[in-house]
């Protein structure tokens, strides 16, 4: 794969370095209803949208941050430190489309 | 080398061949009189030269042992060893050539319709349509003796194609500052202008001075013999070079390929000595080469004019040139033209012996034979355009210049020349420098003006007659193609899958274009509403080798602090993912025997270490493990699994407190990275948390002292009291042992007093012989994992990933105890709370088998003759005096006592669960 | 009953290697290095391409917010990430504004500070010098080498054979950081891809003709 992602720590590597974690979720409240905890850890969305994600850069500074990508065109959009303000679109919760 | 100082001589079919100076394998054949250079792939027709510049099939041989070799684009070298392909017994009468004849039988697609009935002989007949078909033989050999490597560059600008528009291209790029790299497949630079001394004659000294200007500019790196074959995401282009492979890594991209001379179709259009009029060229220029006796030219443009004139200048008769004008398209001079008239047809076997000329429109009948033996095309250019299609670049058909060009790019990519359908000097050059300077800026991508052409659309004859070639890669006919369209067909991707055109050697470089012709008029369609076929690498033909390269990382090895002891102790070793472990010594049943009896030492250096610090660790602890560590005691160890939402065990491993804020978890072999990557993320997730986490796996060896005479030898080696009252079961130390800073943990995986010792990677060996030598006198053994895993599974003690799998949760593995409900959140909670109400479903159970037969891992557990269980571990234990192990079985038999079957060599044995340790149930030993 | 003991004495994962290759030996400091090849006594290779094992040092791990101040301590001035700068007792690579690797002797009240970790041998070090070391190392990962991505003082982690290197960029050489687990791969590919360069190795007797003093990393600390 030749698709650059752009580390906080590293600069643009090639994707390869990293590992997937999949869209940013918010985990439920220890309370939450069970059909929401078993959405937050069964169902993987899988949308056609701009989304916020976790990276994980694996082979270099074994660092996680979050990547906004277009998950349409491939597109890296943004990428911050965890606790950065994550910008732009919609991230959480249920998929859309 | 580019050229050599004198004449060389190779072999072709075992016979001497002499090279000139500069000549390639197929100049050289040709200078020579072999016209005949192969055989096609389907009838077996004899083929020669056709677009000789590295694109059709025809001039692939074997050289030295590398099948397909475009012997038209490789220089001859001496004792080079050629041999042609696809034929038997040989080139000149080849026994397949029967298929010529017998093509009626063997329309499009023939096999899959003919041989697969009856089913049973389709092995047969595979195996026969193997052996014929396939294009060289591969030398099983080579590919061991062969070094590929793997190279990465970086360039700002990277420019594909090194001719006029790429060589102003890169001149501008660099000017704007910019360090370029200029990738270009040829010997030399300079593309066109090499081979067309008539267009260029008057501009020698401009291309000159351009020239060097590329060579003496220290900011472009010139790539010469070098192949861009791919262009993938974010700009990444695939060059090959020699057995090299080469990442090239761009901010913009300029591709400047050119053009690819179209073919008519005609009968008779693969004939050896019909030609298309680049490679003519071509090998006028560069190999030198003439061609004896008549030639006819077929043209539409001043090109075909220009290698009229240079065929004349090396002394071929130039009996016509056929233009599809009403007037002559260049300045004729004395040549003998044709105006408004194309070629209908030619004659001849083994080489073209005359060509049938007459009126361009279709109906009309009145033609002409004419004697020659070159029929030289020179009908257009398509566009080179394979590279900015893979890019993403939007490709609309041109009416006006009967062309694919790009109207949108992609981002970071220009073009420039001959792909843009630009084909006058200056309008190249002028392009090449607007995209070398637009790249220099960042630029690239958005659409670019084309000047409108000049021309109208060209004329084309369809053919008339039969053995029209489309494709001369895989053998198909106009008529092919008609046919295939009238079988359903119809669309441009279908008929190519099904008819195989554009699926050969040269990938639609030849074809592309007729074959989208043939499928606009078969179905009454327009070129542009037809469009192409979708570009995918690899653009050009690259050796899988290449592809493949050398992968250091696939063979990276990782050794522990001990491995050069292991070594000279003579250690079996294990592959344990990438690790080195020793297996054993040599006797695993006394490296066992040992260390209940004795003591023993194991290297555990492979164990994952993490060291954390900071107020807020043992939150952490307390969320990540099911378990309880808010009040485990500084100086204390305690065994932990790590499960994630699911309740599923990802690994298991030992926390231990060194301080109030100072933690020391080990976690398995296999999940050192894993762990690490786990626990960093809800890191991230919280960033609040004061933690520090050092990943202390490389920095820290690990050995395990393991045996009721552990703690003499450890006495020997350290002044610190370890007495069992001041080191008891489950102490987490930290002692100076062989005059070494240590974290001691007194576990007990092997079931018998034990501790395992971290100390610094660098001094691991040094503490080690201490150990071993402090307990000489008491029979010390090294001893390795297969002693290792005998003596866990007396303990019942499971391993994670190897007893455990995707569905074990800490309940079903046997651990009920370790998961704290009481505990308001934690990882792994909500699924784990779910778990503990619902029924219980397989659980990971100890057994033990009469006798010494072990059952291999995996082996099946059946409760009435259903499958219903697995062995995961199985070992001939000593102290329980027969085999033992671990197995999941349903629920209904997990209860002690209980007897299950196990399928053994086929049939079923019976086996008794046994729910607790096979030794020392009571852990009197350990805590000893 | 305590027997007795020899001092500790440190080993580099390479000793074997070395060994091996006909390296002289000799106990250093502490530890066990290779101080010399059979080849370092012939004349200047025409090449000059050099590979040198600098395993045989201490290196500490600084993580959390303070590693700033610490490595202000140490450097005098902040080191950005991704650079490399000479400290105090060594040179300081700066791999996140929270983690930086101090290569060297830190003195006692950093290694004290609970914000340093001791990780000598967790780290083993490989020198190569020479004109072709860009084009050695460019064989071996997809790193960008070229002086605007990787001036001198700068240093990158990430694969090189595969193996997660940290590379810092000196004026007259490169050091290769990795884990001593998996070093004698690296170890092994640079050589196996030096050899069409006339790659050699050298003992570290040769070290500070090879290691310029102070290294590159006064030249840009910002």
């Amino acid at each position: 794969m030749s698709l650059m992602i752009p580390c906080p720590h590293c600069e643009r590597r090639p994707a390869g370095e990293f590992h997937f974690g999949g869209p940013v979720q918010e985990r439920p409240q220890p309370d939450a209803a069970t059909d929401q905890w078993i959405a937050y850890t069964y169902d993987q969305p899988n949308r056609r949208a701009v989304q916020w994600e976790w990276w994980f850069h694996r082979g270099a500074c074994r660092q996680w941050f979050l990547v906004q990508r277009d998950t349409r065109t491939n597109q890296v959009l943004d990428s911050v430190l965890p606790g950065a303000a994550m910008t732009g679109t919609p991230e959480s919760g249920g998929g859309d489309e | 080398m580019s050229s050599h100082d004198g004449p060389c001589s190779f072999t072709f079919d075992g016979k001497s061949i002499t090279a000139q100076p500069g000549q390639t394998i197929a100049g050289a054949l040709h200078q020579a009189g072999v016209h005949v250079v192969s055989r096609s792939f389907k009838y077996h027709r004899p083929r020669g030269l056709f677009c000789a510049t590295g694109r059709c099939p025809n001039c692939l041989c074997t050289v030295d042992g590398d099948p397909n070799v475009r012997t038209c684009v490789t220089p001859a070298s001496q004792d080079m060893a050629v041999r042609s392909q696809n034929a038997w017994p040989g080139l000149k009468w080849d026994v397949l050539s029967v298929f010529d004849r017998l093509h009626r039988f063997m329309p499009v697609g023939f096999y899959y319709r003919v041989m697969h009935k009856p089913r049973f002989l389709w092995p047969v007949f595979e195996s026969i349509v193997r052996r014929i078909a396939g294009l060289g033989r591969i030398d099983q050999q080579a590919g061991g003796r062969r070094r590929y490597d793997r190279q990465t560059l970086h360039s700002d600008v990277v420019v594909i194609g090194g001719g006029w528009a790429g060589m102003h291209a890169a001149i501008e790029a660099s000017r704007g500052g910019c360090d370029v790299t200029l990738v270009d497949d040829r010997e030399e630079l300079g593309g066109h202008a090499l081979f067309d001394p008539v267009s260029w004659v008057e501009r020698e000294p401009e291309f000159l001075s351009t020239l060097q200007a590329v060579l003496d500019d220290p900011r472009i790196r010139v790539l010469k013999k070098a192949t861009a074959f791919g262009c993938y995401e974010d700009r990444l282009v695939a060059v090959q070079t020699g057995d090299r492979m080469i990442r090239l890594r761009a901010n913009q991209v300029v591709v400047a390929t050119g053009g690819w001379e179209k073919p008519l179709v005609f009968p008779g259009n693969d004939r050896p000595g019909v030609m298309l009029a680049s490679g003519v060229q071509q090998m006028l220029c560069r190999d030198r080469c003439q061609f004896p006796g008549e030639a006819v030219v077929v043209t539409d443009n001043p090109s075909g004019y220009h290698v009229a004139h240079a065929l004349r200048a090396s002394g071929t008769r130039v009996v016509a040139v056929v233009d599809h004008n009403e007037t002559p398209a260049a300045d004729p001079g004395d040549l003998p033209v044709r105006t408004g008239q194309t070629i209908h047809s030619v004659s001849g076997r083994r080489h073209v012996t005359s060509a049938v000329v007459g009126p361009l429109d279709a109906e009309s009948s009145s033609s002409e034979s004419v004697r020659c033996r070159w029929v030289v095309q020179a009908v257009g250019f398509t566009t080179a355009s394979g590279l900015l299609a893979q890019a993403g670049c939007r490709l609309v058909y041109d009416e006006s210049r009967d062309l694919f060009r790009v109207d949108q790019f992609s981002d970071g990519f220009r073009a420039a020349g001959s792909v843009n359908g630009t084909f006058d000097i200056d309008a190249c050059a002028r392009e090449g420098r607007l995209a070398g300077e637009v790249a220099a800026a960042g630029e690239g991508g958005g659409s670019i003006d084309v000047m409108p052409a000049e021309t109208s659309p060209p004329e084309r004859r369809p053919p008339q007659g039969k053995k029209a070639f489309v494709c001369l890669c895989e053998d198909v006919t106009e008529k092919d193609l008609f046919d295939a369209v009238a079988e359903g067909f119809a669309n441009i991707e279908t008929l190519k899958r099904y008819s195989t055109v554009c699926m050969g050697p040269c990938q639609g470089k030849m074809c592309q274009s007729g074959s989208i012709d043939v499928c606009a008029r078969a179905n009454e369609k327009t070129v542009a509403e037809t469009g192409r076929t979708t570009a995918r690498p690899p653009d050009q033909p690259v050796p899988l080798g290449v592809l493949a390269g050398r992968a250091p990382h696939r063979h990276l090895v990782r050794r522990t602090a001990l491995h050069d002891w292991h070594t000279e102790a003579g250690a079996v070793f294990l592959d344990s993912g990438a690790w080195k472990r020793p297996e054993s010594y040599g006797d695993p049943a006394a490296e066992y025997r040992v260390v209940r009896e004795g003591v023993g030492l194991i290297d555990v250096s492979t164990l994952g270490k993490l060291e954390l610090r900071g107020r807020d660790v043992a939150e952490f602890l307390e969320f990540v493990y099911p378990n309880r560590f808010a009040k485990l005691q500084v100086g204390r160890v305690r065994y932990g699994v790590v499960c994630d939402e699911s309740g599923i065990i990802l690994d298991d491993g030992t926390i231990a407190r060194l301080a109030d804020d100072r933690w020391f978890l080990t976690t398995t072999t296999g999940n050192a990275d894993g762990v690490d990557s786990w626990f960093r993320w809800w890191l991230a997730t919280r960033p609040d948390w004061d933690i520090r986490l050092t990943n202390v796996s490389g920095a820290t060896a690990a050995m395990n002292l393991a045996g009721p005479r552990s703690r003499d030898v450890l006495a020997a080696v350290c002044d610190d009291d370890i007495s069992t009252e001041a080191v008891p079961y489950l102490a987490a130390s930290q002692l100076t042992v062989a005059g070494v800073p240590a974290i001691v943990l007194r576990i007990g995986f092997v079931g018998e007093l034990g501790y395992e010792i971290h100390v610094p990677s660098h001094l691991a060996e040094h503490v080690w012989r201490e150990l071993m030598t402090a307990g000489a006198a008491l029979g010390i053994q090294p001893f390795g994992v297969e002693a290792q895993r005998r003596l866990r599974l007396d303990k019942q003690h499971f391993l994670a990933g190897q007893d455990t799998d995707a569905l074990s949760n800490p309940f079903d593995a046997g651990l009920p105890w370790i998961v704290k409900l009481d505990k308001p959140d934690f990882v792994g909670r909500r699924a784990l709370e779910r778990a503990s109400q619902r029924d219980p479903g397989q659980q990971l159970v100890g057994f033990r088998l009469e006798g010494n037969q072990v059952p291999p891992e995996p082996s099946l557990v059946l409760v009435d003759g259903r499958l219903e269980g697995r062995v995961t571990s199985a070992r001939y234990s000593p102290v329980a005096g027969a085999t033992i192990g671990l197995a999941w079985v349903p629920a209904e038999s997990a209860e002690n006592g209980q007897q299950i079957s196990i399928q053994l060599d086929g049939r079923l044995v019976n086996a008794v669960v046994q729910r607790e340790p096979f030794y020392d149930p009571e852990g009197a030993r350990l805590k000893s | 009953m305590i027997l007795q003991q020899s001092s500790p004495l440190a080993r580099g994962p390479l000793v074997a290697w070395h060994r091996g290759a006909g390296g002289v030996l000799e106990q250093v400091g502490g530890w066990e290095i290779c101080v010399s090849h059979p080849v370092d006594q012939e004349p200047e290779s025409s090449s000059g391409n050099l590979l040198l094992d600098w395993s045989h040092r201490s290196v500490t791990e600084l993580n959390g917010p303070r590693t700033g101040e610490l490595v202000r301590g140490l450097v005098g001035t902040d080191v950005a990430v991704r650079r490399t700068a000479a400290g105090r007792a060594g040179m300081v690579s700066r791999l996140t504004p929270a983690r930086a690797i101090v290569f060297g002797d830190p003195g006692p009240e950093v290694l004290a500070d609970p914000a340093a970790v001791d990780v000598t041998g967790g780290w083993a070090t490989i020198v190569l010098s020479g004109p072709d070391a860009i084009n050695i190392l460019s064989l071996l990962t997809s790193a960008d080498l070229r002086t605007r991505a990787m001036p001198v003082a700068a240093c990158r982690q990430g694969p090189i054979a595969g193996i997660n290197t940290l590379l810092c960029h000196f004026a007259g050489h490169w050091e290769l950081h990795a884990c001593p687990d998996s070093v004698l791969s690296l170890w092994e590919a640079l050589l196996d891809e030096g050899r069409a360069y006339g790659l050699r190795v050298v003992g570290a007797e040769r070290l500070g003709a090879v290691v310029t003093v102070g290294g590159g990393g006064q030249e840009d600390s910002s």
